[in-house]
């Protein structure tokens, strides 16, 4: 009997980690020096069923391609020096990682993940992300800005709720209703989704490529603080690509893997070893893996 | 009114210009021999303190410069290299807030903080070329920032 049973909640949640038979699927998780969540989110990834391997920085990035999706976790890659995620977004392992991105593997940044997912341009891709040219262009098409609210300058750290949004069915939403509210915490001083092109952040939520967006209890969007704790334009926290395999997102899911990780989770023991609010992004994650291997033909194959 | 510029740099080594410098290196810009890093204020106060009354009571207060680390220049001038400034174009007032209503300079009306860069090529490259190059893949974002080059 899974934790579900046990508990009668979270049912998707657990059957989100739950498991197939034949090879797991093995998960990069992208190491840069400042990274700090590498540990809790191997966690999250086996707990979904898969096989976590922590990838550092400087190793050779063509290895990376054995690996059947990646995870870059949150921390400060690099000390955020000059913007948070700009320097690890040159780095050549996120290169590998874009042409990995483009054959349809999954990619999921966390908090300063996807700091270097929109540095890097790979999201959101309507057509101008990655296309720059080496040098004396930039890239990114949006930027997380430092944290605007009414009374904290900086870091900002809370539970904060969101809002199921995305429409279309994606590598991280197939545990997820759309309208669904869950409970994730952030923790971030540059989190805020703005963008010199007015129109884009409109347009992410009318093309359905935004995954999570902030609301209060009942789900209701409101720009104030602090139901948006940043200041994001329409109270963005996660976004996709127009693929759906590529999604970067402020919120902290492995922070939420089980119930106990949840503030006043003051049950009993086996209510909180129950799969959390976050879990359902990596059994997605995992689902979509094995869908694509089977699609392939090679489902329990190493390369 | 009267406008104030302070850059406060690092006397230990700055491990952002290095970082910065290592990766725009390895972007191509193989001519970049150095890249220095300040922090760069501009005030604006009400005439009644000079520049030299303004800038020692200001650089006392351990808000913007720690004379263990840090080194201040008033009203800088660069004649070597190519020097640009790199700005959020939303300024937070944190820092405004505290030096007038906490430490009593109520001649400030306000602070604009940004970023310095002084980059120092050889070789054939155009200068300030090469600078803005620099600067547009790296060293500041459209998305919230501007940037002008300090000459």
């Amino acid at each position: 009997m899974d934790a579900a049973d046990r508990t009668g909640k979270n049912r998707a949640a657990d059957e989100a980690g739950g498991r197939r038979e034949g090879r797991k699927a093995r998960i990069a998780v992208i190491y840069f020096p400042g990274n700090n969540c590498e540990e809790e989110t191997m966690v999250a990834i086996r707990t979904a069923g898969m096989e976590p391997s922590l990838f550092r920085w400087n190793e050779d990035p063509e290895t990376l391609e054995k690996f059947d999706g990646y995870v870059l976790p949150g921390g400060w890659a690099y000390e955020d020096r000059v913007r948070a995620g700009a320097i690890a977004a040159k780095e050549p392992i996120v290169e590998q990682i874009r042409k990995e991105a483009a054959k349809g593997k999954p990619v999921l940044g966390i908090c300063n993940g996807f700091q270097v997912l929109a540095e890097s341009g790979m999201l959101p891709g309507l057509g101008t992300a990655g296309k720059g040219t080496a040098q004396g262009t930039h890239r990114a098409s949006f930027a997380l800005a430092p944290n605007r609210n009414p009374f904290i300058c900086g870091y900002y750290c809370t539970w904060i709720r969101v809002k199921v949004s995305a429409g279309k069915r994606n590598a991280f939403n197939r545990f997820l209703k759309e309208g669904q509210v869950i409970r994730m915490p952030i923790a971030h001083g540059e989190g805020r989704l703005v963008s010199k092109d007015h129109t884009l952040a409109a347009r992410l939520v009318e093309k359905g490529q935004v995954m999570f967006r902030y609301c209060d209890v009942k789900g209701n969007i409101s720009e104030d603080f602090p139901v948006n704790p940043n200041g994001a334009e329409q109270n963005i926290a996660a976004i996709c690509n127009s693929e759906g395999n590529v999604m970067g997102m402020m919120p902290h899911p492995e922070r939420a893997n089980f119930m106990r990780q949840l503030p006043g989770m003051q049950e009993g023991w086996e209510e909180a070893e129950a799969a959390g609010p976050g879990r359902p992004i990596f059994g997605s994650m995992r689902e979509y893996i094995e869908e694509r291997q089977g699609a392939e033909g090679n489902p329990g194959e190493g390369p | 009114m009267k406008k104030i510029t302070l850059a406060v740099g690092l006397r230990i080594p700055d491990n952002t210009a290095f970082s910065a410098l290592t990766t725009l290196r390895r972007l191509g810009h193989d001519e970049l021999i150095d890249l220095r890093r300040m922090d760069y204020y501009e005030f604006e106060v009400d005439e009644e303190d000079t520049e030299d009354t303004f800038a020692s009571r200001i650089v006392k207060t351990d808000i913007i410069v720690n004379a263990n680390k840090h080194h201040a220049h008033l009203a800088p001038v660069f004649r070597e290299g190519v020097t640009f400034i790199v700005f959020d174009r939303e300024q937070e007032g944190g820092l405004l807030h505290t030096l007038r209503d906490r430490l009593g300079f109520g001649q400030l009306t306000s602070v604009r903080k940004g970023t310095l860069w002084q980059f120092f090529a050889q070789g054939d490259a155009e200068p300030i070329g090469m600078a803005e190059k620099a600067i547009l893949e790296l060293l500041y974002t459209p998305h919230y920032q501007e940037y002008v080059r300090l000459v």
